[in-house]
């Protein structure tokens, strides 16, 4: 265990306090422009952060994405247009209770509950990851193969309503990940006798392709954003302290629930959101009905999990080095590029980095609250900027951003490919989250697949002989007959619907 | 644009058939019994499988729809210019900015996208220039980017401190 004094003493460089306060200030303004999502906000901090020490750069992403998932809460409350998918959830409560002249609720209790679910999943991380850690040292190839598997696996089942194109996403983002030379003979693959290819794709402008620039892409078309309703935040703090203790056990129960969500690799806090909004809302007498009560109780379940989640997506990356989302994915490259390898042995050789960086959770959201309600006053600023003006900007740093960390222009190119190949995809429905885990778990699940295979001469017996490894590999091959049996019989009640109803008409 | 599942389950298949073609050019070492085309391979098979599944899924549940649909915005010659402006500047950059420089190219590239948003072009100008220049010290200054100078290279003394 690490001294709590060497942790408080890194806490008090004013440089990293400094870095926090920028990159909350920062969040949150991404966060609460509508379309731009706590992911985009994360990959276009990276080329600042890379010039960082690996400690305020860590803090950075983990700032930044928090505030900018509380943030996405208040143009959801205001103008019915959640900021960041993860506040979709309870978008019509909040502004339901805006239109009632409630806004200081509706946002308060968002605003609270997310500084409450962020706390309870920081504790857990703390508690439970180093426990985790030492179990992780056990592990072999067969160990992280199925994790990797059982990771990619939930990523497929949880990212849309066909699990075939989840699959289609997921063999891309593997295929795109054997782009380089292979890890086990050093000969190149998929190159086309280009040099640029021969490291591999790089993530980062895979990245920043797929998500922010076909982001801008759909929002091209739409319509420039108007501000609606101004904020009437008068007495946040005053109204919302009342309501936390009535409503402890959805905040408890989105807590609890967002960072088990969380800790699912490729669900991320859109999903942990969605779900406790929906628990809330079946299995409470109170967030069933339709009362302001029932709107609170709703708002702060999803607002608690949604930033929850986001500590729990900190236990598999830094115990397993397994990404839960896009956003712990960056964290895991910026990681990397600083030296500091994420996975059991973190915990071992630079204990202190880790555990700083679980304080940095529990600073960055209490620093949510006081900085949450003036980003709520200085809202209307914020949503004013024209998107025709903003848009060209964002832009402007994706390009830097891919730039700066391949530091070549064939990373500009794939900004622009990979930006029209993830518009075409979302078009067709073809989530990206599984393609882009696949890219970033494939190097791990390839080597240590062929590593197993020829340790054990292609006998697959052997990914079931170790205990622990057996385990998780029976998991993940029930968890997949399990969805698999659903979904056929989904698709066979669907189909005698459909014929009772032809037959009735 | 929004193609048929079976369409897309085509390209998908295809894509699964070139990569398991091309994995069989990859030849194992003589001392290992799997090469680098075997985990390719495995792959290729899975997309071939996958896109199979969408072609039969999308000729069971989607035999009445059409097999592209062309959303309202296409028919909007702005709103295209306006998606289309987006790869276009990103094309443009890639190949400005080493004879123009960063400065010029980002002033450009900015002002371009937004007179195609519709912002009146002193303004549109006004503010790309004061946005690149922002930018261009913050990245080749602060964080020490190398970005290129081009034409511009007699004054880059006057920004990088």
């Amino acid at each position: 265990m690490v001294d709590a004094g060497t942790i408080l003493a890194q806490l008090a460089d004013p440089y990293l306090l400094l870095v926090i306060v920028a990159s909350a200030a920062y969040g949150l303004a991404i966060g609460s422009i509508p379309g731009l999502t706590a992911l985009m906000a994360t990959a276009l901090l990276v080329p600042f952060i890379i010039f960082m020490a690996p400690l305020p750069a860590i803090a950075s992403i983990i700032t930044a994405s928090a505030m900018a998932i509380f943030a996405g809460d208040i143009p959801g409350a205001l103008l019915r247009m959640p900021g960041t998918p993860a506040s979709a959830a309870y978008t019509d409560d909040a502004f339901k209770l805006t239109r009632q002249g409630k806004s200081a609720t509706a946002l308060g209790a968002g605003l609270f509950a997310s500084a409450f679910g962020g706390v309870a999943s920081a504790t857990i991380l703390t508690l439970c990851a180093p426990w985790l850690a030492r179990i992780a040292l056990s592990f072999s190839s067969v160990e992280y193969f199925w994790l990797g598997v059982l990771g990619l696996s939930c990523a497929t089942f949880v990212a849309g309503p066909s699990l075939l194109k989840g699959l289609a996403s997921l063999l891309f983002g593997l295929f795109l990940a054997t782009m380089g030379l292979d890890p086990i003979s050093g000969m190149p693959r998929f190159t086309f006798g280009s040099t640029n290819l021969v490291g591999g794709l790089g993530l980062i402008p895979v990245l920043i392709g797929l998500f922010a620039v076909s982001e801008l892409l759909r929002n091209s078309y739409g319509q420039d954003r108007q501000m609606s309703e101004k904020a009437k935040p008068a007495s946040i703090v005053k109204t919302v302290v009342k309501l936390m203790w009535p409503h402890k056990i959805g905040l408890l129960r989105g807590s609890l629930l967002g960072t088990v969500v969380g800790s699912l690799p490729g669900a991320g806090s859109d999903i942990a959101a969605w779900i406790s909004y929906a628990l809330a809302k079946k299995s409470s007498k109170r967030g069933n009905s339709d009362t302001e009560e029932g709107a609170v109780e709703r708002i702060m379940s999803a607002s608690a999990a949604n930033n929850a989640s986001l500590g729990g997506a900190y236990i598999p990356a830094t115990v397993f080095g397994i990404p839960g989302d896009a956003i712990t994915a960056i964290v895991i490259s910026v990681m990397f590029i600083k030296g500091v390898n994420p996975g059991p042995t973190l915990f071992l050789n630079q204990p202190q980095v880790i555990y700083a960086i679980f304080a940095i959770f529990f600073l960055a959201n209490l620093l949510m609250l006081p900085l949450g309600i003036a980003c709520i006053r200085g809202f209307g600023l914020i949503l004013r900027l024209p998107t025709s003006i903003i848009s060209p900007v964002i832009l402007l740093f994706c390009i830097l951003g891919a730039f700066s960390v391949e530091n070549t222009l064939f990373a500009v190119g794939l900004v622009a490919l990979f930006g029209l190949l993830g518009y075409v995809m979302e078009e067709n429905e073809v989530p990206l989250a599984p393609a882009i885990l696949g890219l970033i778990l494939g190097p791990l699940l390839e080597q240590t697949f062929m590593t197993t295979m020829l340790k054990s001469q292609g006998d697959l017996l052997t990914f079931f002989n170790r205990p622990i490894g057996g385990t998780i590999g029976a998991v993940t091959i029930l968890v997949w007959a399990l969805i698999i049996g659903l979904k056929l019989f989904a698709s066979r009640d669907a189909k005698n619907d459909s014929s009772l109803a032809d037959t009735a008409s | 644009m929004k193609a048929h599942d079976s369409i897309v389950g085509l390209v998908v298949a295809i894509l699964g058939g070139a990569i398991a073609l091309y994995s069989q050019s990859l030849v194992p070492p003589r001392h290992l019994n799997y090469g680098p085309g075997f985990f390719p391979l495995l792959i290729g098979i899975g997309l071939v499988l996958v896109g199979g599944g969408l072609i039969v899924q999308g000729y069971v549940t989607g035999r009445d729809k059409p097999l592209f649909y062309r959303p309202r915005w296409l028919e909007n010659r702005q709103l295209v210019f306006r998606f289309w402006i987006i790869p276009i500047a990103i094309l443009f950059y890639w190949l400005a900015v080493t004879p123009l420089g960063f400065l010029a190219t980002a002033t450009i590239l900015l002002a371009m996208i937004q007179i195609a948003n519709g912002v009146r072009w002193k303004l549109a100008f006004a503010v790309a220039l004061i946005t690149a220049l922002v930018v261009n010290i913050l990245f080749a200054s602060i964080l020490h980017v190398p970005l290129s100078w081009g034409v511009l290279t007699p004054i880059s003394g006057l920004f990088i401190w």
